[in-house]
């Protein structure tokens, strides 16, 4: 398979506060990480809060800066330091779908202005009814009806407004889609809804995409291949099976474990592998492995340096013991 | 749980409504439940099901535009129409509620002493030394490290998770007979998650609590909850017992939420989904809110809808066939 995206410790940090007799303090979001993307894969990021899987999304974007490092998109165009102009020409092809889909959406806006925003800034000469075609053919797609096209935001429930969301996204054609928790805000019956349109469109479009979600069921039920951050560094990168199947780092474990199941006979037997504490701050990480702090298996080498990613059974695993 | 006992709450034909610009809105509609003592009811239902709207009725908390109707009996007492007076002495002593997001419920201007000492000096007339001493007791119990230092710092210097911890200690101070907890997870990652759960359960084993617990997951209801209460546009559609509601869920809209949720158990091709939109409570049909949605709808569901006993302590609002 063609790799679309290749990230080479790849690093976001922030910088916060400082003055003049005040050191400067350092968010390590993304400390350092590699992983490729293939065409047409769906690669799921998983992490709890703070786990720096949407500055990792934005920076992917150009929503935030990389620090340093190197992400290769389409093996020509290296993020890190592509230029406006050279953003434009990955915007055509990797687009972004927001978690909160009414605060996405500028509520003076009517659907048909929203949808066609990327089309008009990206391709200016495209005359204006060759953009509204296009706009009506992409609403289509998205399961939306053309008298809708003049409505605003506001006219919409939270699973229409993600819809327009997607439309907006996919009125480029792009190759890529980047969603960050992007069916998250939804409920129950509305969240199938908008995941099995992600699959169709996905299917029918050859979409690649990059789904960040902390809901590891979706993620499992979506996802070729998983992601596990912990604190901005990668854990365990493998597939699905692998992942859910034949678990090896302690994170991943806890983290599955963790997941209420729809099952009272299955929850009131299974066994919780509980975590201790919170997540440390990423202003000051551990100096050994990341997850040291809160990990059951921990011992001296674990607190002294960090461990090296290898791979195991067909995962990737940061982790000494696995 | 013993039945024989009169409920500790008990909801009957609860409606709540809201006069807005475009007309009357129905929250809650007829809704009757009764909670038992030392035993957690969880109620689920998706955003405009009511399940917020039915707690902020029992505690009094409306907002100005909102009307209560039926009755809510709490330990014998009628909390329905009862002064504001007589209400804040319940509220926080007998009756304590925690919300889904802790630094919103927290006064971010107070250091946590302050805050805890405040519940026990209104509420149990303690003088401020007893009452921090206890304060800490509390925190120490929902295991916050080092609680004797940490009660002197501010809401802000807690994460997330400790943060709810605090609101846990907080409402239990007063060592309420019911304890009504509104997502209180539902911000949280699921690590810290299982953490407060647990807690909770231990928390409620401990302390002989009823715990109200609203949320729209329904494998936190797995978890956590004895009996669940499945709303939807203010309707109460089926109660029953855990066991019999994910083995056998009668009501149609109860099986078709379950069957759209992905399950990390076992994997399916493509979701189930439940077409349509949630309701808009300004315009539900006649009948049955979930008619227009719902798979197994007939002529009878725009009439009266009783409620039909279907097992022991299993009930359901619908007009389906169940095969026994």
């Amino acid at each position: 398979m063609k790799k679309i995206l290749e990230v080479k410790n790849l690093k976001v940090h922030f910088e916060l506060g400082g003055g003049m007799f005040k050191a400067k303090r350092v968010v390590h979001a993304v400390d350092g990480i590699d992983f490729d993307v293939f065409e047409g894969e769906t690669l799921g990021i998983v992490g709890e809060s703070g786990c720096g899987k949407s500055s990792l999304a934005r920076a992917l974007c150009g929503l935030n800066k990389i620090t340093s490092g190197s992400a290769l998109f389409a093996g020509k165009i290296d993020l890190a330091k592509a230029s406006s102009k050279e953003w434009n020409e990955v915007h055509k092809q990797m687009q972004f779908i927001f978690q909160d889909p009414v605060a996405a959406l500028d509520p003076r806006m009517t659907v048909a202005e929203i949808i066609s925003e990327p089309l008009i800034t990206l391709y200016p000469d495209m005359k204006k009814d060759q953009v509204l075609q296009k706009v009506l053919a992409t609403m289509k797609l998205v399961g939306l009806t053309q008298n809708q096209v003049n409505r605003y935001p506001q006219e919409f429930s939270g699973g229409q407004c993600q819809r327009i969301g997607i439309a907006r996204a996919l009125i480029l054609e792009p190759k890529i889609l980047i969603c960050d928790e992007s069916v998250s805000a939804l409920d129950v019956s509305i969240k199938a809804q908008i995941i099995n349109l992600l699959q169709e469109l996905q299917q029918q479009l050859k979409l690649t995409i990059l789904f960040i979600s902390h809901d590891l069921g979706v993620v499992k039920h979506i996802c070729n291949r998983i992601l596990v951050m912990y604190l901005g560094n990668i854990m365990e990168l493998g597939n699905k099976q692998a992942i859910y199947s034949n678990t090896l780092h302690p994170y991943t474990k806890a983290l599955l474990s963790a997941v209420p199941v729809a099952n009272p006979t299955l929850e009131k037997t299974k066994q919780i592998q509980l975590l201790e504490g919170d997540l440390p701050s990423p202003v000051n990480p551990p100096k050994g492995c990341v997850f040291s702090t809160r990990c059951p298996q921990a011992d001296d080498v674990c607190r002294a340096s960090r461990p090296k990613g290898k791979i195991i059974q067909e995962h990737f695993v940061t982790c000494f013991k696995a | 749980m013993d039945n024989k006992k009169p409920p500790l709450l008990e909801a009957r034909d609860l409606v709540v409504e809201f006069k807005v610009q475009d007309g009357l809105v129905r929250a809650v509609n007829g809704l009757s439940f009764k909670v038992y003592d030392s035993e957690i009811i969880g109620i689920v239902g998706e955003s405009g099901s009511g399940k917020s709207q039915t707690m902020l009725a029992l505690m009094g908390l409306l907002a100005g535009n909102g009307k209560v109707k039926g009755s809510v009996k709490f330990n014998g007492q009628e909390l329905v129409g009862m002064s504001t007076g007589k209400l804040n002495k319940l509220r926080g002593d007998q009756i304590a509620m925690i919300f889904q997001d802790p630094m919103t419920s927290l006064n971010p201007y107070l250091k946590i002493s302050s805050q805890m000492t405040e519940v026990l000096m209104l509420h149990k007339n303690m003088p401020y030394k007893q009452a921090l001493d206890e304060a800490i007791r509390m925190l120490d119990k929902v295991k916050i490290p080092d609680a004797k230092n940490r009660i002197h710092l501010y809401p802000h210097e807690f994460s997330g998770g400790m943060r709810q911890r605090v609101m846990i200690a907080m409402s239990l101070l007063t060592k309420p007979k019911l304890l009504i907890a509104d997502e209180p997870t539902t911000a949280l990652d699921v690590t810290v998650q299982a953490q407060i759960l647990e807690l909770l359960k231990e928390l409620k084993q401990e302390m002989n609590m009823s715990i109200i617990f609203i949320t729209h997951d329904m494998g936190v209801v797995a978890n956590i909850c004895d009996r669940v209460n499945v709303m939807y546009g203010g309707w109460l559609m089926e109660t029953a017992t855990i066991e019999q509601v994910f083995a056998t869920p009668y009501h149609p809209y109860t099986s078709a939420l379950l069957e759209t949720i992905p399950n990390i158990e076992h994997d399916v091709d493509k979701l189930k989904t439940i077409p349509g939109e949630p309701p808009n409570l300004l315009h539900l049909p006649q009948g049955c809110p979930f008619q227009p949605r719902c798979s197994k709808v007939s002529p009878a569901c725009s009439g009266q809808i009783p409620l039909r006993k279907i097992a022991p302590r299993h009930v359901m609002k619908c007009t389906v066939e169940v095969a026994q």
